[in-house]
């Protein structure tokens, strides 16, 4: 089958007014779907709850600052986008929350949705003062997630000491829905990230390869980890490449 | 060996190979006349013999797409050719011939082809990427002469994906996904002992495979 390549869309102002409001949305909405999600950790998990409620907090700030980032350059954050685009991962973290499930909440909040984040932050400091007040932002926000990144990363390593199968267990199991829910929000907004001056297939790739990387200081052997994520994200590109529903 | 061996998915995949082997070999015999080795022309030989002819690939779905791939893939030089055929598709032939190897659902004959196969390709992609760092060198300098020359085949795999999953999904476990996803594995790190940046190159392939 021979299907037609995608043709690159002229990006008008209208577009790149759309683009932006659509990522801020994202940014500033999924900032406090992540907030929500540590502090349903936090009470699954009494030992480390300070400190999840410590980041919950962190990331509700994320969102605060990014609405009024929003505010100062006039875009407005498209909340009907975002809850489109996150309503499948609050779904697969309220059930992880009610199986009282920590680690797969652990997994998919600091290892898929923190590197969504951190793939797409980091870029936009490149474009990040085209908007007045972005950068500074941005980058505190940025090193905030790398933060909660490492802790989590931390806290797997000594939760998975010597334990590879099981934790390649539930990093499957985590897997399969939660890249396919946030790896298909990457390829929706490639063209957004796209129109505003980012790279889309950039993103995406930094994405898989900082996933990977993660598995990797998990203690998940190279290749395995790099054919697992970019097994999952493949039929995504396809699709986005087909222009065919991504989910 | 004789096409009568092989059941109908099975020659198709022969078919595939032999192309491709083919127009590797004559690639290296133009332009990386060390990478034309004996286990090669071994392979190819035996995949002209024992396979079927061009009939069964032209009446299937995959024709037009592998046509598409291997216009892609006729280089013009010596740095192509080791990028091109030494570096991705011995690659990706290597993967195949595993499967095949492998998989209890094929005849004999194709285990035994596809394990004779593997060490012709596993023996080429060492050659090929002695010789590219020989001829381009390392680092920065092999990734931007990397991404021109792979981009064109990169491109062109993702048409072979609906019919890989339907042809060969479901009787040997082949899936478009999980064949690109052992051949990006087995890649990056032959990348990154050529001194190139892993993050860069999953980022042109998934650039190349997004089809941008």
């Amino acid at each position: 089958m021979n299907l037609p390549t995608r043709p690159t869309p002229s990006v008008s102002s209208t577009d790149k007014t759309l683009a932006i409001n659509r990522l801020m949305g994202l940014a500033v909405f999924g900032e406090m779907v992540a907030a929500r999600t540590y502090t349903l950790m936090s009470q699954l998990e009494e030992e480390y709850a300070p400190l999840l409620k410590k980041f919950s907090h962190m990331e509700g700030q994320h969102a605060t600052w990014f609405r009024d980032a929003s505010r100062h350059n006039g875009i407005e954050p498209d909340k009907e986008f975002a809850d489109h685009e996150l309503d499948y991962l609050i779904d697969q973290v309220n059930d992880h929350y009610k199986a009282g499930d920590f680690d797969a909440l652990t997994v998919v909040q600091g290892f898929i949705v923190e590197s969504m984040a951190i793939a797409t932050y980091e870029p936009f400091l490149t474009i990040a003062d085209r908007y007045s007040g972005a950068h500074e932002v941005f980058e505190k926000a940025l090193n905030e997630e790398r933060y909660h990144v490492d802790w989590v990363t931390r806290y797997l390593r000594l939760r998975f000491f010597d334990q590879e199968e099981e934790f390649l267990a539930l990093a499957a199991r985590v897997n399969v829905q939660g890249i396919d829910c946030i790896g298909g929000t990457m390829m929706k907004i490639a063209d957004y990230l796209d129109a505003v001056g980012m790279s889309g297939a950039d993103c995406a790739g930094t994405m898989m390869d900082g996933y990977t990387e993660l598995l990797e200081r998990v203690g998940i052997e190279q290749k395995k980890a790099a054919k697992n994520v970019v097994g999952m994200f493949m039929p995504l590109i396809h699709k986005y490449r087909h222009g065919m529903k991504i989910k | 060996m004789g096409a009568d061996q092989f059941d109908h998915d099975e020659q198709l995949l022969w078919r595939i190979l032999y192309r491709l082997e083919a127009l590797a070999l004559d690639r290296y015999e133009r332009f990386a006349p060390s990478l034309a080795i004996g286990a090669k022309r071994d392979i190819t030989r035996v995949l002209a013999k024992g396979g079927s002819d061009d009939a069964c690939l032209k009446q299937s779905v995959l024709n037009e797409p592998f046509r598409e791939l291997l216009d892609a893939a006729s280089s013009r030089n010596e740095t192509e050719t080791l990028i091109i055929q030494g570096l991705l598709l011995e690659r990706l032939g290597q993967i195949i011939y595993k499967v095949m190897s492998e998989q209890s659902a094929a005849s004999a004959a194709t285990r035994s082809l596809g394990d004779a196969g593997r060490e012709a390709c596993t023996a080429v992609i060492a050659l090929a990427e002695d010789q590219l760092s020989k001829v381009v060198g390392k680092g920065e300098v092999l990734f931007d002469v990397f991404t021109a020359a792979s981009d064109g085949v990169l491109d062109k795999l993702d048409g072979l994906g609906d019919a890989v999953n339907t042809i060969f999904g479901q009787r040997f476990g082949l899936t478009f996904s999980e064949l690109v996803g052992e051949f990006t594995a087995e890649l990056l790190p032959a990348c990154v002992a050529l001194g190139m940046n892993r993050r860069k190159v999953v980022c042109h392939l998934a650039g190349a495979f997004m089809g941008q």
